[in-house]
């Protein structure tokens, strides 16, 4: 590979400790992530995609996380040895995270500006009102109206596109080399979701900033990401150049998620494929590979033997026996 | 045909032109007023001294003289109440205050940081909320010698499990939402996070029931106050002009009644007020 990346995830396990058992919610997850890039995550509801970025912005509390094991590597710093004092400095500096629901992510006793002031005056030592007119500048580079008045509004004074917005304005607000998007926009309405993603790429093309993007649409992965890896289970079971990945799928699983997502081109009341059964529970998940149970090409080796991720041409990794499109299949 | 355009149900009416309060709010609520204002100002009012006697004067009925008549040894009844009625509001809100900032900041803390540290302060609460709340404090008031600011202590730390229940309920579910863990992903520190995040949020909730836990700790005083046990004389207190002058009840019902009614209306505007503003906080409450 060229330069260095930016970040660099090696083979991370995140165990939580829940009231029935431990559940092994990212389990062996590795991937390279260079500065400008965007990597799309998708995955089903509960398969580790919140956990795993919350696992790089080392937020698990100790109380919950039981084990956690692998590499993260930041630039020039290793987040999974660093402690809590240094990963206070670059959380919310060098990475930055939105969250899913703009309702709840914003402090609702507190104006929005102040609530952007607070990371400019801790990470950058801005004075009061030199944050205040940098606040104000924030607001306005999120296509915020009037943006010194809207300074002045508490949350549950605007909408929720637009807190989304308060929420992109604080998490660039020190220009970070990474932003974490978990789920942007699923609280949000169509027309706005739109929206919300062509703010986050113009700014994310502007700032030369990578970004991974946690969703569950296809669609938006399609539009937005560089790369894609397919999460099932707590890993990574397909990862690769998002044109590739979408067009050759090799997992089985990334060729079923693509069946289960609506096409404009289908004929009105197209009935959706839907994947039958569920996704293992991680407290203990099956010795093979965790998707046979629901595949429709596994065989017997498949629920024996864990499969192996195979490295195809291009940066593609399958982590199947029987991918799709090839001979042995 | 005529469309008739009727008004729409009050819980459909926007916020803002929703009634505040009931009219029958504002009552207690300028009882209130008067009664603050009227302590704060006792000593500029034209009244009576309250300290001095007149022993050929004594229960005397009212008069224009004395509104409220005079005590048994000739002082003047309705000055003597104001003055009393200081004493009753410094401790109630003076022993709130101390409970609130006391119980809201282990509350704060316990429900913050769990774990072991929640657990001694849980238990500490319980303890303290396992006694009779008067039954304690007239132990500690019998052995220890009356002051003001030692009632004001005993009566606040009653009200600290309650207040510090409150602020760990409020703070548990606080902790569990987005924002909380927002500002831990822009990188503050816990310290930050409990004073700039977490702490406004309990302003509403513990408000609301401060102004209630200020008419019971007014009584509390008044019992203490009955039984000799509050402030000392020569100060008069609300209980202790009834404790003095019950033996007066049938010759002189006016020396009596006058500091219990005092003691009735403020102890019931502050509950009526109290309610509806709990009330209020409350729908705020709701709809973050």
């Amino acid at each position: 590979m060229e330069a260095l990346p930016l970040l660099s995830v090696r083979d991370l396990r995140s165990y939580l400790r829940t009231p029935r058992g431990m559940v092994r919610a990212v389990d062996g997850v590795s991937f390279d992530l260079h500065a400008g890039e965007t990597l799309g995550v998708v995955g089903e509801t509960g398969c580790g995609k919140s956990v795993l970025a919350r696992s790089i912005m080392g937020l698990l509390p100790d109380s919950v996380l039981v084990k956690e094991s692998g590499e993260i590597r930041f630039g020039e710093y290793d987040l999974r040895q660093a402690g809590e004092r240094e990963l206070r400095r670059i959380r919310g500096r060098e990475i930055a995270m939105i969250f899913q629901d703009p309702m709840t992510s914003l402090n609702p006793v507190m104006r929005i500006g102040a609530q952007i002031e607070q990371v400019l005056r801790l990470h950058l030592g801005f004075g009061a009102r030199q944050a205040q007119e940098r606040a104000v500048e924030l607001l306005d580079s999120v296509g915020i109206a009037s943006a010194r008045r809207r300074a002045a509004n508490y949350p549950h004074e605007m909408s929720g596109g637009m807190r989304q917005r308060v929420m992109i304005a604080i998490a660039l607000a020190c220009d970070p080399k990474l932003l974490i998007a978990d789920e942007p926009t699923t609280a949000l309405d169509v027309t706005v979701q739109a929206q919300i993603l062509n703010l986050l790429q113009e700014q994310q093309e502007k700032r030369r900033m990578a970004l991974i993007l946690i969703t569950h649409n296809l669609g938006v992965v399609a539009g937005m990401a560089d790369k894609v890896a397919v999460m099932y289970a707590g890993r990574f079971v397909e990862h690769g150049v998002t044109s590739d990945l979408l067009t050759e799928p090799r997992m089985p699983y990334t060729a079923a998620l693509l069946r289960a997502a609506p096409r404009l081109a289908d004929p009105p009341h197209t009935k959706l494929e839907a994947i039958g059964g569920r996704p293992p529970i991680l407290i203990d998940p099956p010795a093979g590979c965790r998707f046979a149970a629901r595949c429709p090409r596994s065989q017997r080796d498949c629920e024996r033997d864990p499969p192996e991720t195979f490295h195809a041409q291009s940066g593609r990794r399958y982590t199947c026996w029987h991918p799709i499109g090839l001979s042995d299949g | 045909m005529t469309v008739s355009v009727t008004k729409p149900p009050a819980h459909l009416a926007p916020i803002a032109a929703r009634q505040w309060f009931g009219p029958l709010v504002y009552i207690p609520a300028a009882w209130l007023v008067v009664a603050i204002a009227a302590t704060v100002f006792a000593g500029l009012l034209p009244l009576p001294d309250p300290f001095k006697q007149a022993l050929l004067r004594t229960l005397q009925p009212p008069s224009a003289a004395h509104w409220l008549g005079t005590d048994s040894l000739g002082r003047d009844v309705f000055s003597r109440s104001i003055v009393g009625l200081r004493v009753s509001l410094i401790v109630g809100i003076g022993s709130v205050a101390f409970g609130l900032a006391l119980g809201g900041a282990l509350g704060l803390v316990s429900g913050y940081f769990r774990g072991l540290i929640d657990l001694w302060i849980s238990a500490v609460m319980t303890v303290v909320l396992s006694f009779p709340p008067l039954v304690l404090a007239i132990a500690i008031m019998s052995y220890a010698q009356p002051s003001l600011v030692l009632v004001i202590v005993v009566l606040g730390i009653l009200f600290v499990p309650a207040f510090a229940r409150i602020a760990r309920a409020n703070t548990l579910s606080l902790v569990e939402r987005e924002f909380v863990l927002a500002a831990r992903a822009i990188g503050m520190r816990d310290g930050f996070i409990l004073l700039r995040e977490i702490l406004p949020n309990l302003v509403a909730p513990l408000a609301a029931y401060s102004m209630l836990m200020v008419a019971v700790a007014i009584i509390g005083e008044a019992a203490l106050s009955f039984l000799g046990l509050s402030v000392p004389p020569p100060q008069p207190t609300l209980g202790g002009m009834i404790a003095a002058e019950r033996a007066n009840l049938l010759e002189a019902p006016w020396s009596v009644f006058g500091p219990a009614g005092f003691l009735f209306l403020t102890i019931l505007s502050l509950n009526i007020v109290g309610d509806q503003v709990q009330r209020r906080l409350d729908g705020r409450e709701a709809a973050i």
